[in-house]
């Protein structure tokens, strides 16, 4: 008797698989057409949106950076290489940042028994206070008050800027990360920072440059592939003009080392060409030396004069 | 219950119990095997077979034919009665399937939860929740650009301001033919303006005529007062040609969308027709203040509107891609009433740049040739930008983006 009724049940339930199968199947057919069993059939993979990785903005309160700028002076029809060289606190908090900048003639352009003469004695060392309104210049005589200078209505690009040390991926877009790279290991790219100031006590900074990349590519596609880095370098020559770049990003993905170079003889020429008083960049170096959770207080100079001019 | 617990037991590993001689439960009347003692004081109990004991069987009315078997069959028949053990044993079995039945249910469900979570974000269960599926799909690559030797588009600038106290709308307009061919192009200069009334942008009036131009590898070609004059020729500084002779002024995908604005959704998809070719275009709504964090590309180009008005202030951005991925039409556009009420105020005599747009209206690959004038006058000064003067006449309505 039991033996009857288990096979009573065999059959009812391979009646049952029948039935399950034949509405899967006719289920298949009928959906096959819907976008969903297309894209589980795979039918939708030219639709297929690769996902884009983003790095997560990293949020810090102060930096400390150093920029040096290699440029060429056309001073009364001859030429100057000079190299200024600005110490950067920035205090993203307040938007404030102050800046030490020395300029100074390039020593690998000196002659022999040439004494080194910076252009502008007078103005070789100076010191600005930027905030999102204005820029305060430090005097000559530093009895005499700041002189502060009206900006605007915009901050983008300046020290102040809350995107001024920016992500991977603000500096990265597609072309330049698929254009042939060298990636350095990090020994490399620290030794590029050896002469950098040492990282302030206690602050609490990401790693390093973990990651650098260094391109050789002409000076169109640099502009085409980096815009954010073009314009700041504000390199100018020709379009086939090379240009050697190598930046280094941490584990956060801040941009913290950035070197890019076009032949000194192209700034020579562009101020031969555009006459006195006008310079041309041929070396742009941003080293991102300290990164902190901790903001910086940075004075606003209070004995100010005003000028009208910006 | 107990004695179903003992059942699943392995018998073969304990003493069975002598019978205690308790009485029976009322309706229960244990049969009586005359050759035992009802009572009797076993030391160590019988062991029961290993597997006989497992099935409990009716009894066939045959006769135990050795003492061990008589005592098993005398014990069991004695403490529980023959059809209520069986009732008992099925549902014991009943009870050990569901049991079975719900370990292996929960076990499928974990399991199934467990690759749900560790295959949430892989390629086939995008197939099925349908994340990173799009039917106008933006590549993650940068995209090689088209050979082609012509091209003719215009690029517009827009401004608003104060005219003579009056909220206006300012053009400059600028329309290339480039035959990369020869590494030459013609190119005009317009510049208009209108006022702005009632929030709406009036007529375009032209502020200046139409300037035209001839640009080679070398220098910019002016035309003289009259065609019977010579064209002035003023060479480019430091030999460096303008970026009109480059095809890639025309932006290709990635020149414009970069990761950040891949990754964010257009408010509209359209596809559509551009100048006779067949595009695509994406639009996007993004606030200024996020301009830079969701587009950065985008606010590097337009790097002019920052602060020119309040972060809520919409940008919007339209960009038409053709089958090559190449760019043949990109329009930015602030919002320019929230320029006006952000700037006017600080500076009434300034102008604020808040729209820039680039139409291609063709491209080639057999450009028209055209010669370069033979009349020519060398300037003696070098300039880094053609000169833009004369006086105003009527311009043709600009170009509006949709």
């Amino acid at each position: 008797m039991s033996a009857k009724k288990k096979g009573g049940h065999g059959g009812l339930k391979f009646l049952a698989v029948l039935l399950v199968v034949g509405a899967v199947v006719a289920g298949v057919h009928m959906t096959r057409i819907t976008e969903l069993m297309q894209r589980v059939f795979g039918h939708r993979e030219d639709h297929r949106l690769d996902r884009t990785a983003l790095t997560p903005r990293f949020a810090f309160a102060s930096a400390q950076l150093k920029v040096t700028v290699g440029s060429i002076y056309n001073d009364h029809g001859t030429p100057l290489d000079i190299t200024s060289t600005s110490d950067l606190l920035i205090d993203r908090q307040s938007q404030t940042a102050k800046m030490d900048t020395r300029l100074e003639r390039t020593p690998t352009t000196l002659e022999p028994g040439v004494e080194a003469v910076p252009f502008d004695a007078s103005k070789a060392e100076f010191t600005e206070i930027l905030t999102t309104d204005k820029v305060y210049e430090s005097p000559d005589d530093p009895t005499m008050p700041w002189t502060a200078y009206p900006t605007g209505p915009g901050v983008y690009g300046t020290a102040v800027d809350e995107h001024y040390v920016p992500m991977i991926d603000d500096v990265m877009g597609f072309e330049l990360r698929q254009l042939a790279t060298e990636t350095t290991p990090p020994a490399a790219a620290s030794s590029l920072r050896s002469s950098l100031v040492t990282r302030a006590v206690g602050a609490s900074t990401p790693s390093d440059v973990v990651t650098s990349y260094t391109f050789i590519i002409d000076l169109e596609t640099y502009r085409r592939a980096a815009p954010i880095l073009a314009g700041r370098t504000h390199l100018d020559g020709a379009p086939e003009t090379e240009v050697t770049l190598t930046i280094g990003f941490d584990d956060t993905g801040l941009l913290r080392f950035v070197d890019v170079s076009i032949p000194s003889t192209v700034a020579t020429d562009l101020v031969n060409a555009t006459g006195d008083g006008t310079n041309a960049s041929y070396h742009y170096v941003m080293s991102v030396d300290v990164i902190s959770g901790e903001p910086l207080v940075i004075e606003v100079p209070t004995d100010v004069v005003d000028s009208l001019g910006s | 219950m107990r004695l179903a617990d003992e059942l699943l037991d392995d018998p073969s590993d304990r003493a069975l119990p002598a019978p205690t001689g308790l009485p029976a439960p009322a309706g229960q009347q244990p049969a009586v095997v005359d050759h035992l003692p009802h009572n009797p004081t076993v030391p160590a109990g019988p062991r029961l077979p290993p597997r006989e004991t497992r099935t409990t069987k009716e009894p066939t009315g045959q006769v135990p034919t050795t003492a061990a078997a008589a005592a098993m069959a005398a014990l069991f028949t004695q403490s529980v009665p023959v059809t209520e053990s069986t009732g008992t044993l099925k549902a014991v079995k009943l009870k050990k399937r569901r049991r079975v039945k719900a370990t292996v249910l929960t076990v499928l469900l974990v399991g199934a939860a467990g690759a749900a979570v560790t295959l949430r974000n892989t390629a086939f269960a995008d197939r099925i929740t349908g994340h990173g599926y799009d039917h106008n799909p933006l590549p993650a690559t940068a995209v090689e650009p088209p050979t082609f030797m012509g091209a003719e588009y215009t690029v517009t600038y827009q401004y608003v301001g104060l005219d003579n106290g009056l909220s206006s709308n300012f053009w400059d307009i600028e329309r290339d033919t480039v035959n990369y061919q020869t590494g030459a192009a013609t190119m005009t200069i317009d510049h208009a303006k209108a006022a702005i009334l009632g929030g709406n942008i009036g007529t375009a009036k032209s502020t200046a005529p139409t300037q035209e131009l001839i640009v080679d590898r070398t220098a910019f070609y002016r035309p003289g007062p009259t065609p019977a004059d010579a064209w002035t020729r003023i060479p480019h500084v430091a030999s460096v040609p303008p970026s009109i002779l480059s095809p890639r002024r025309i932006p290709m995908y990635q020149d414009v969308i970069d990761p950040t604005l891949r990754s964010q959704t257009p408010t509209t998809v359209v596809h559509e027709v551009r100048n006779g070719a067949d595009v695509t275009t994406y639009f996007y709504k993004i606030p200024l203040g996020e301009l830079y964090a969701s587009a950065p590309t985008v606010f590097e180009m337009m790097r002019d509107l920052d602060g020119t008005a309040a972060d809520d202030a919409p940008v919007t951005i339209a960009i038409s891609l053709d089958e090559h991925w190449m760019v043949r039409y990109l329009d930015i556009a602030l919002d320019y009433q929230a320029v006006l009420d952000h700037t006017t105020d600080a500076d009434p005599d300034a102008t604020y740049f808040y729209r820039y747009t680039i139409d291609v209206l063709s491209i080639t690959d057999t450009p028209e040739p055209f010669a370069l004038p033979s009349n020519v006058v060398d300037e003696t000064t070098t300039t880094t930008a053609p000169p833009t003067t004369l006086p105003p006449e009527t311009l043709p309505p600009p170009v509006v983006a949709p």
